[in-house]
């Protein structure tokens, strides 16, 4: 009974190579500390687009915060994440409020999961399909409720500095809910070499889209803890 | 603002915003208190300037928040005392027009002398609770319009040091009371003309606890806007986030006594009764429970729900120890009837009875004044975005539950452009189901209510009786509807 349980164990284990790779694909996207300049730009149904820059801070695997810098209308709202929780916090409240990692980021195609909170190794379990000729598939199985998404296919290029190059995004009931492709890849400096742009497609309402890129990422030896406590948001 | 983005320093960034809001109002037939006072129509015209960032290589933050109001008001209508019709207001009554005047929402200075270490010295908005659409500990900053939940800007003036690491942060704070105000700025602040103190000190921790925001403070206040001296109140507040899309939040006030203004009793029971109090020098309403030593807790306690379709619904009950029960209430209610016929009748000076008051004070304009005066309400809210993308829409609801009357209100706002948004608001009380049942002719309610047996007609959600009829919260409110259009941009 015992060595069935360790049995059982141990291929509940992801593989090397798997824990490898979403290793790889977490600190190309989401290294430990960096300040960014990001744009998203959402594609809606009928052509318009409404376009957001924001300024990034990452501290360590679970802190984040975004202080949005355009549009006029957005200008002075900020989110941060610590841990598994997110707050919004806005300007006219003067105030955080919580809210969920699966709502939409800003009315666009990525939820707040998807900018606040990348770090894969610790929401989900992964393993690797080899069935691409040219790419290994990473596929990633939640193992929190509080993961955005029930599953992910990522597929990661096949050499040494391996880069995504697209990624689907899953429900539990196995619907399509995303579609994601990264391009342009770029060399950020102190050897953050990494896409500049990911373009995720709405698979649930046709025709819209949302841009997402990073004009400049730079590596930090340290952020300071208190710039991602709820008391310095809006100071 | 040009003159302004012009000499902004290095690292400092304005933004704002320029809005107009046209507002109609019908003013009611059935109002308690006179609606001479109260305009038809009416323009309001903002501009909003921001100002944040950072000097001396980001060892000091700034921010400002000002804004100019110019208000354009006419028409007005009351009850005629003779035919108890609305009848427009005689032009020998017009009332005056208001001035032009200047908000500074929050200006202040906030420094890092050493790490982790934050001093903010100015005016700012300090909010440790949790409530959404009302917050009863939050005893320092100007009473929000549980309505507009996204026009809560006005903070007090304060010093603060806040010692802040990563799951929690310790606070000392001192706010003197700003007893006037000229052209936005503290004229007279801290001491009265009587060499009396009026300041607020607060301790307050707080800690990210198995993640839930949790917050704890102890407030110390003399005269700080209201009469309690030497007065201690502890407040406390949580907030958690459970099964992915629900959030769950408490918001507790302790404190003993209140400085709530309850009618004495001796003045009720009509006229004579008012004559004999005034005749003695009896005030006629009196805050008898400010010296008590019983705890009178406000609780609140909510749960919102975020649906992946990014809805927002919240549902909030509220207590308040030392809201009026019925007989008290019905006091209340009799009293403001008089003053409504009093001020009707020519008589000034009425208007500062509890909840009497048809028209908000305060910083910045409201849309809807509230001041809660029984023991249980419950408010709710939802929030739509993403609608065709560009639509925001929104509902709420004030609900006393001791008469079930309700203050509801609806908006739907369009983000036309990035820069521009047009919105439409609309306000609408709605009568208690017991004076929907009182004005017709077999009032099944009341002869239900009369058939109660008394211990029990406490549970019976009717309000005050006046004049042998039902009067919940929002019946007699001044006006049938309001509706507001505003256009906002944004620079």
């Amino acid at each position: 009974m015992l060595s069935l349980a360790v049995a059982l164990a141990l291929a509940a284990q992801p593989s090397p190579e798997a824990l490898a790779l979403v290793r790889r694909y977490d600190a190309v996207m989401s290294p430990p500390f960096f300040e960014a300049q990001t744009v998203m730009v959402a594609h809606r149904d009928d052509g318009s687009t409404r376009t957001y820059k924001m300024k990034t801070q990452k501290s360590g695997k679970d802190k984040l915060r975004a202080q949005f810098l355009e549009p006029a209308s957005a200008k002075g709202q900020e989110m941060l994440r610590n841990g598994e929780n997110l707050w919004l916090w806005m300007p006219n409240l003067k105030r955080a409020v919580r809210v969920a990692s699966r709502d939409s980021f800003m009315g666009g195609d990525f939820n707040n999961a998807d900018v606040l909170r990348v770090n894969y190794e610790a929401d989900y379990d992964p393993s690797v399909d080899k069935s691409d000729p040219t790419h290994d598939i990473l596929v990633l199985k939640a193992k929190t409720q509080s993961a955005a998404y029930d599953s992910i296919k990522l597929w990661m290029t096949r050499d040494k500095v391996a880069q995504p190059v697209k990624a689907e995004f899953y429900a539990a009931s196995g619907k399509l809910l995303r579609k994601a492709e990264f391009s342009e890849v770029k060399d950020f400096g102190k050897g953050l070499v990494r896409p500049a742009r990911i373009k995720m497609t709405n698979e649930i309402s046709s025709g819209r889209f949302s841009e997402m890129s990073w004009d400049a990422i730079t590596l930090k030896d340290d952020i300071p803890a208190q710039r991602f406590v709820l008391d310095d948001l809006g100071r | 603002m040009l003159p302004l983005l012009l000499f902004l320093p290095a690292g400092l960034e304005l933004n704002g915003s320029v809005a107009e809001r046209a507002q109609a109002t019908m003013p009611s037939e059935d109002s308690i208190m006179s609606t001479r006072d109260l305009p038809i129509l009416q323009s309001l015209s903002e501009v909003n300037a921001q100002v944040r960032g950072s000097l001396l290589d980001d060892k000091l933050r700034l921010g400002v928040d000002a804004s100019a109001f110019l208000t354009v008001q006419g028409g007005y209508a009351d009850r005629d005392v003779a035919s108890g019709e609305l009848m427009a207001v005689d032009s020998d009554d017009e009332v005056a027009p208001p001035d032009p005047f200047v908000t500074l929402s929050e200006w202040w200075l906030s420094a890092e002398p050493i790490p982790h270490l934050m001093l903010t010295v100015g005016k700012k908005r300090t909010v440790w609770g949790s409530g959404q659409m009302m917050s009863p500990s939050d005893v320092l900053n100007p009473a929000r319009d549980p309505t507009d939940p996204a026009l809560q800007r006005a903070g007090v003036v304060q010093a603060r040091a806040d010692v802040a690491f990563e799951s929690w942060t310790a606070t000392a704070l001192f706010a003197p009371y700003v007893l006037r105000t000229a052209h936005g700025l503290p004229a007279e602040i801290l001491v009265d003309d009587d060499e009396e103190l009026h300041y607020a000190a607060a301790l307050r921790g707080y800690a990210l606890l198995f993640d839930t925001d949790v917050n704890l403070w102890l407030v110390w206040s003399n005269r700080y806007g209201d009469a309690f001296e030497n007065h201690p109140r502890l407040g406390f507040s949580l907030s958690r986030n459970l099964f992915v899309e629900h959030e769950f939040h408490a918001d507790v006030l302790l404190e003993q006594g209140s400085t709530r203004q309850y009618i004495e009793p001796d003045c009720v029971g009509g006229t004579m009764a008012l004559f004999r109090c005034a005749r003695a020098g009896t005030a006629i309403a009196d805050d008898v429970e400010l010296d008590s030593e019983d705890v009178l807790p406000k609780i609140l306690v909510g749960w919102r729900f975020m649906p992946p379709d990014g809805s927002m619904w919240t549902a909030e009950y509220l207590y308040q120890a030392d809201g009026m029960v019925k007989a008290e209430y019905d006091d209340l209610k009799e009293i403001v009837v008089l003053a409504g016929k009093a001020q009707r009748s020519g008589v000034e000076g009425m208007a500062s009875l509890p909840g009497a008051s048809s028209s908000s004070g305060g910083d910045a304009p409201v849309r809807v004044s509230f001041s809660p005066q029984r023991r249980h309400y419950l408010l709710l809210s939802w929030l739509k975005p993403q609608v065709a993308d560009d639509f925001t829409l929104q509902a709420s609801a004030i609900v006393p539950l001791e008469d079930l009357s309700v203050l509801a209100s609806g908006a739907v706002t369009w983000q036309a452009q990035e820069w521009l948004t047009l919105s439409v608001f609309g306000f609408l009380p709605l009568p208690s189901p017991a004076m929907l049942s009182y004005r017709t002719d077999d009032d099944l309610l009341g002869d239900l209510y009369r058939e109660l047996d008394p211990d029990w007609r406490g549970w019976f959600p009717r309000g005050a009786t006046v004049e042998g009829g039902p009067h919940g919260d929002f019946d007699g409110t001044p006006f049938v509807a309001r509706v507001m259009i505003e256009a906002r941009a944004y620079f």
